[in-house]
């Protein structure tokens, strides 16, 4: 795993002065805002953005078929992708976090916003780490473009009345409680579990 | 270990080819050069020795072991250059050593500074920025650098000039100054092949044609200038090929067979590629 995983942080090497300078960038915004929400919106954001910048890039060169040559399992070779998706996005998870902390003091809500992004991130990797798999960088863009924007075709939908607006503010209200948030990003964790699994039947069955 | 690598009935199918029931032997200690026009299925053969395709029915081993169960272990043992398994452009050189390094247990880190510094290799150059010898040099240091016993070569010297082909051969002798170590190299250039092969497997629309030691070839194959009527007298299963123009023929013979007093020059692998390819008579049932 540790070859594949170094493989696909070279392959990322030079993408990440821009991640970087951007992720400042939003860190000033959110300064400059007093809001944490650009802090925490671009780990989300990347958790789309990244899996398919590392297809791509491993698509184009043919290294996957060169690591195959080698003494790794195709395991190795999804297990160090999820990895290498996951450390990009919890290390901005955690820089954002410190960035909330300065902004704002209160540790409870900067802990539940942390534990809410890290759902998020944690959903959208299992999401779309498996249909790049399955249908490539190109092809997977537009099956992640629908289930980006299906929330806001579906939830309009859900209620439009002020009782199912309350409705919805009390499960958000809810949702924010730390038990609560704890208990769901272990189950993103066990869906991030089942999203691997479902990349190495995926890709156990793909031929170069 | 008598063969470094076995394959028996191996076959594959797509949609609109079908690697047919192939089976060869490469001797521990030999090289072997796989020829066939574009789209024969070297490239395809390859593939599924390395596991990159799956195969439909067959049993491949090699250094021994069974490609379907020891996987890890053959590739511990094993060096693969090919165009298909290039190096991502924005690498640099050392970062392909790091990457490799991680992955093979024997990995000689010195001997793959002594590479890139034999080959005049910077560490710190991007993949983008070597010419295309430099990158097949760099692809041969890592197919060498973690005690490999075996080399997979899928058009090595394509598009290189000739000083650094003949580099790239120089290199492969070296390899094989150790008897334990054997390598399958597939090519167009034949020419390479006649150099360094002791073995050729020639494969023709997914089948073998023939896989036969350079001196069998040699006895095997000859090529006759003559007339239409000097045929005609040749007893069966002399011509393999036949090339007729307005002025006579050319053909590719059982230089044991001819008539006495008739001499066939020796075919160089190239003229038999072309002969077999384009200008067969009737193949005998067990092939050439």
């Amino acid at each position: 795993m540790l070859a594949s995983y170094k493989s696909d942080f070279y392959l990322l090497r030079g993408y990440l002065k821009t991640y970087i300078g951007t992720f400042a960038l939003m860190i000033v915004f959110s300064v400059v805002q007093k809001s944490s929400y650009f802090a925490y919106f671009y780990p989300a954001f990347m958790a789309v953005f990244t899996p398919f910048s590392l297809f791509s890039l491993a698509e184009q060169s043919g290294w996957e078929s060169m690591l195959l040559s080698a003494p790794i399992t195709r395991a190795d070779i999804v297990r160090g992708r999820y990895m290498m998706c996951l450390s990009i996005d919890l290390i901005m998870l955690l820089v954002g976090f410190i960035t909330a902390l300065f902004l704002k003091s209160d540790i409870s809500s900067n802990i539940a916003a942390l534990l809410l992004s890290l759902a998020a991130v944690l959903v959208l990797n299992s999401l779309v780490i498996p249909i790049v798999y399955k249908f490539g960088a190109t092809k997977g863009r537009f099956a992640v473009m629908v289930i980006c924007i299906l929330p806001a075709i579906v939830f309009p939908l859900i209620g439009s009345s002020d009782a199912d607006f309350d409705l919805l503010i009390k499960i958000v209200d809810f949702l924010q409680r730390i038990p609560v948030l704890l208990v769901i990003d272990a189950c993103c964790l066990v869906l991030l579990g089942l999203s691997y699994f479902i990349s190495y039947l995926i890709y156990n069955r793909k031929e170069f | 270990m008598k063969n470094a690598i076995e394959i028996k009935n191996l076959t594959k199918r797509f949609d609109k080819f079908t690697l047919d029931n192939i089976s060869f032997s490469l001797p521990t200690g030999s090289v072997m050069g796989l020829i066939g026009e574009n789209g024969a299925g070297k490239s395809t053969t390859i593939k599924l020795l390395l596991g990159l395709l799956h195969t439909d029915s067959g049993t491949v081993s090699m250094l021994g072991m069974d490609a379907k169960t020891q996987t890890l272990d053959i590739k511990r043992h094993l060096g693969v250059v090919s165009e298909v398994t290039a190096h991502p452009l924005n690498y640099r050189a050392q970062d392909i050593g790091y990457v490799l390094r991680a992955a093979y247990p024997r990995w000689d880190e010195s001997q793959f500074q002594q590479y890139l510094k034999l080959f005049c290799i910077d560490p710190t150059k991007m993949c983008k920025d070597l010419s295309k010898g430099m990158r097949m040099k760099l692809s041969i240091a890592c197919a060498l650098c973690h005690d490999a016993k075996l080399l997979i070569l899928d058009e090595p010297t394509s598009g290189l000039d000739p000083v650094v082909r003949d580099e790239v051969l120089d290199i492969l002798r070296d390899f094989m100054q150790d008897e334990q170590h054997s390598i399958l190299i597939s090519s167009h250039i034949t020419s390479d092949l006649e150099k360094i092969a002791d073995y050729i497997t020639f494969l023709h629309d997914g089948k073998v044609v023939f896989s036969q030691s350079i001196l069998a070839i040699q006895e095997n194959y000859g090529v006759l200038r003559c007339s239409h009527e000097t045929i005609q007298d040749f007893a069966a299963g002399t011509i393999y090929a036949k090339r007729q123009d307005q002025f006579g023929c050319e053909v590719l013979v059982d230089p044991r067979r001819l008539p006495a007093g008739m001499t066939a020059e020796s075919a160089s692998i190239e003229q038999i590629m072309l002969f077999l390819t384009r200008y067969p008579v009737a193949r005998p049932q067990g092939g050439f």
